[in-house]
């Protein structure tokens, strides 16, 4: 699914990453886990190509990712991305935030996810005008639909209280389960964290098995 | 992404939206008056020419006819020739007139006088002048003019359709001569349908070595002073496109820097950049079109107060056509993707997640 091969990145002359290396199976639920600083965004955003590292190989859906012709239909149909800060475009509504990008062919779903993530009824409200945990929701609702086959999400419930933090975290679990999308979670969280399937540690750069 | 997309993205960018639209407003029509005053110069003297004369002869190698002397004795000769229909001469000089700094004084044979279409009066005699309707209200003394220290009788006041014969004076050759020291600025014939105009223009080339000898239309495509106006006009306009693009690139860059985070999300769900730039462009064209029209109407509107100022005398007149609609409207859009290209394109080479982060 996701195989990556000595990735270091620096942002000038600091190196976020060095020699990650990394294998991540169809299906998984992973969290990578590590304090402020410790390069998980920076692996987040290699990973769902969002970056390109200043050295290394990344290999997605049997492809390596400097082979892909055209990277953003790639990520278009595979990848789907949840921000810290939710980032919805303002002047949008939920529903044409969510359909931003999305296939026609999935149009006909986004109700039923609407429902099943609980803001159905906020469809026609502009970002401003709903809670910070209604947009996280909104927010995984447009990373969930063009149902991707990996889902990337970065501190998801880094901007919210206790109880919209478990929420986030719930449903991503059973999104990876019942849709077997593989799900990568970068948190700082150990506890939510621990009900991952398996748990990487960052730490200066580097990352490791997490005990 | 959608058109509905495009019209809120423009909505919710109110300052930007009404900068690159006040911006275009200006230019469009700045490029709209300065081409059409330019070319409404050329129009009204070229028809001035062409309304009396199939051929044209002025003193050879001089750039301007203001300074052009052409012997009228010529002229009998001239008459002679088969296919001649009407020989007329024509001095073309300028004067101050009371309290107006510059009016234009045409000395003009006597068959030339019917084409000052008289509202009162009578054509000129020696010592008398006509004056063109849109000077004569502002005239103090509305029964004679004092023109180069010599008292002439107004003897009656004409209209003309040419804004430069409707704001000047018009006596008759002899009077004009001693004010201006010269026979004739140039002499003017007109042929047969029939005639061979190439063989009447070399019989009179043959005449005299000292004369130029042109057809109208010839000598209005090559005349010196039209191609300075020209060219002056098409500098200014394109003055007026470079500031208007550089203005709509400041602007698209501010704008663009903005709104990194929103390309650099719209990059991560997979829009791709092509289609990115395309809504800008469409951004850019919807309030281009909103600002192509305003421009258009306020240059009409402009043009027409302008040629109802009295003070204009009518000299200044432009006149908007199709041609003209369609290069400016070219011209807008040009400015619109350009202004927008470099901008857009430049910020979407970075990587999506470097655009979230700058754009925050």
């Amino acid at each position: 699914m996701l195989h990556v091969t000595n990735i270091t990145h620096k942002y000038a002359q600091d190196t976020a990453l060095e020699n990650i290396n990394l294998t991540i199976k169809e299906g998984e639920f992973v969290a990578i886990v590590g304090k402020s600083g410790s390069g998980k965004s920076t692996l987040l955003s290699i990973l769902s190509t969002l970056l390109k590292p200043t050295q290394g190989k990344l290999q997605l859906l049997g492809k390596m990712s400097q082979d892909i012709e055209d990277i953003d239909e790639f990520r278009r149909k595979n990848i789907g991305f949840i921000f810290q800060f939710h980032y919805l475009i303002n002047y949008l509504t939920v529903y044409e935030n969510i359909t931003l990008a999305i296939y026609n062919e999935h149009k006909k779903d986004v109700d039923s996810l609407l429902k099943q993530l609980g803001i159905y009824k906020l469809k026609d409200r502009y970002p401003y005008e709903i809670s910070g945990g209604q947009r996280q929701r909104v927010a995984i609702a447009r990373a969930l639909a063009n149902k991707p086959k990996i889902v990337f999400a970065d501190e998801p419930t880094g901007n919210l209280d206790s109880q919209n933090s478990d929420n986030v975290f719930e449903m991503l679990q059973i999104i990876a389960k019942q849709q077997n999308v593989t799900v990568i979670v970068a948190t700082h969280d150990l506890e939510q964290a621990q009900s991952a399937d398996t748990i990487y540690e960052m730490n200066d750069g580097h990352i490791s098995n997490y005990n | 992404m959608s058109f509905i997309t495009i019209f809120k993205a423009i909505q919710s960018n109110k300052i930007k939206t009404a900068l690159i639209y006040l911006s275009l407003v200006v230019t469009i029509t700045s490029i709209f008056l300065i081409t059409s005053i330019s070319h409404g110069i050329i129009s009204m003297y070229s028809t001035m020419l062409k309304s009396d004369g199939d051929i044209i002869i002025t003193q050879a190698k001089i750039s301007d006819t203001f300074f052009s002397n052409v012997d009228t004795t010529i002229m009998t000769q001239i008459k002679q020739i088969k296919g001649v229909q009407k020989v007329s001469a024509l001095i073309v000089g300028a004067s101050p007139v009371e309290n107006l700094p510059i009016i234009a004084i045409y000395g003009a044979s006597h068959n030339m006088y019917s084409r000052y279409k008289l509202k009162s009066g009578k054509y000129p005699e020696a010592n008398e002048v006509i004056i063109g309707s849109s000077i004569y209200n502002q005239l103090i003394n509305k029964h004679e003019v004092d023109i180069a220290n010599k008292k002439f009788i107004i003897s009656g006041v004409f209209r003309s359709d040419i804004g430069f014969e409707n704001g000047g004076v018009v006596m008759n050759l002899k009077d004009a001569g001693a004010i201006f020291n010269k026979s004739a600025s140039m002499i003017l014939v007109d042929i047969d349908i029939s005639a061979s105009m190439d063989k009447i223009i070399s019989q009179i080339q043959s005449m005299n070595s000292n004369i130029d000898v042109k057809s109208t239309n010839s000598f209005v495509d090559n005349y010196n002073q039209f191609k300075i106006i020209n060219k002056s006009s098409l500098i200014i306009s394109l003055i007026a496109f470079i500031m208007g693009l550089i203005a709509i690139a400041s602007i698209m860059s501010v704008t663009v820097m903005q709104r990194r985070d929103e390309f650099g999300i719209m990059k991560a769900l997979g829009i791709s950049s092509k289609k990115i730039v395309f809504s800008i462009i469409s951004e850019g064209l919807i309030i281009g079109f909103g600002a192509f029209i305003t421009a258009y109407l306020f240059s009409n509107i402009i043009l027409y107060i302008i040629r109802h100022i009295d003070k204009l005398q009518g000299y200044v007149n432009g006149e908007i056509d199709l041609t003209l609609v369609l290069y400016v409207f070219i011209t807008t859009i040009m400015m619109i993707i350009f202004g927008s290209l470099v901008p857009v394109y430049t910020a979407l080479k970075v990587d999506p997640v470097t655009l979230i982060q700058r754009g925050n």
